[in-house]
């Protein structure tokens, strides 16, 4: 019988994320049948996965306006240096 | 944004980088730069990420008119971040500089302790209800945002790298594990240690309102 902890630390992540092999599925359907303890923590562990993935990026070491755009124009120079010596420019 | 909507923006946006477009040149910066540094910085550590990031940027120029689409352009981008920082954890190595990517960064957060369980693996002190779990209702407090981006800014970095790629870009496993030279399973855990961290802090939230 899968106990709670083994729920929440081996299993959680894999149940949302659809990689459970069959058996460990069945079992953790029978184990949330009974224990509302892990049905909630689970509800919730989901809703989780749900704020990361409408949280679009880490808020953090973001470059400034001008790094990106110092960065890009440098690129697109070597980009178009390198195109006009291939043609022959 | 969801994988296929940027695999077709990615498909459009190499079509105006080969056609040397400078507003896709400031697109592709804008959109991977930052990912890109998350990689090479689970890879490397951050002293040398920053690097590692603006050598491969140079790789994708030079290589950029022979990409033959075999993979999105993405993940492209990543897996040359990964071997550039690969290649300098290499050169590390032999002035003593290893840093390899491992799950063993110690639990820290409250799921894991072992008070929250009885010896039968039972919850000691289980799960609190929390009133508001919708992605919009906690976003919507400042003070929520504040404390996310501060959990997620303390996260290790193979934690964080995972977490970018597989939630923020929706790479697929595969991917991720080619690009981090992780095992499926060292992925999963370090996603699950990475959401259970998460979990722990708006756990706490819920209960005090505060970070």
């Amino acid at each position: 019988m899968l106990s709670c902890k083994e729920l929440a630390h081996q299993h959680a992540s894999d149940y949302l994320d659809g990689q459970l092999s069959p058996r460990t599925r069945l079992a953790m359907s029978f184990h949330l049948a009974l224990c509302t303890n892990c049905r909630r923590f689970l509800k919730q562990f989901r809703a989780v996965r749900q704020l990361l993935q409408s949280r679009s990026e880490l808020q953090v070491d973001e470059k400034t306006e001008s790094e990106v755009q110092d960065l890009a124009a440098r690129l697109h120079d070597s980009y178009r240096q390198q195109k006009n010596n291939s043609s022959g420019l | 944004m969801t994988d296929s909507a940027s695999s077709n923006s990615d498909t459009e946006l190499l079509t105006r980088l080969l056609a040397g477009e400078k507003a896709a040149f400031d697109l592709v910066v804008r959109r991977y730069h930052e990912p890109m540094k998350r990689v090479a910085m689970a890879i490397v550590g951050e002293a040398q990420a920053e690097e590692a990031v603006q050598e491969a940027w140079l790789t994708v120029i030079r290589r950029l008119s022979t990409f033959e689409g075999r993979s999105s352009l993405r993940t492209w981008l990543f897996t040359v971040v990964a071997n550039e920082a690969k290649s300098r954890l290499r050169k590390g190595r032999f002035s003593g500089g290893k840093r390899e990517v491992s799950i063993e960064d110690g639990p820290g957060d409250g799921l894991f302790d072992s008070q929250r369980w009885k010896s039968d693996g039972h919850w000691a002190q289980p799960p609190t209800q929390w009133h508001d779990s919708s992605p919009e209702a906690l976003l919507s407090f400042e003070v929520f945002r504040k404390c996310l981006d501060m959990t997620l800014a303390i996260l290790p970095e193979d934690q964080k790298a995972v977490l970018t790629l597989r939630e923020f870009q929706g790479l697929d496993v595969e991917a991720i594990c080619n690009i981090l030279d992780i095992s499926a399973s060292n992925m999963r855990v370090l996603m699950h240690r990475a959401r259970m961290k998460v979990y722990a802090m708006v756990e706490h939230f819920e209960e005090t309102g505060k970070c």
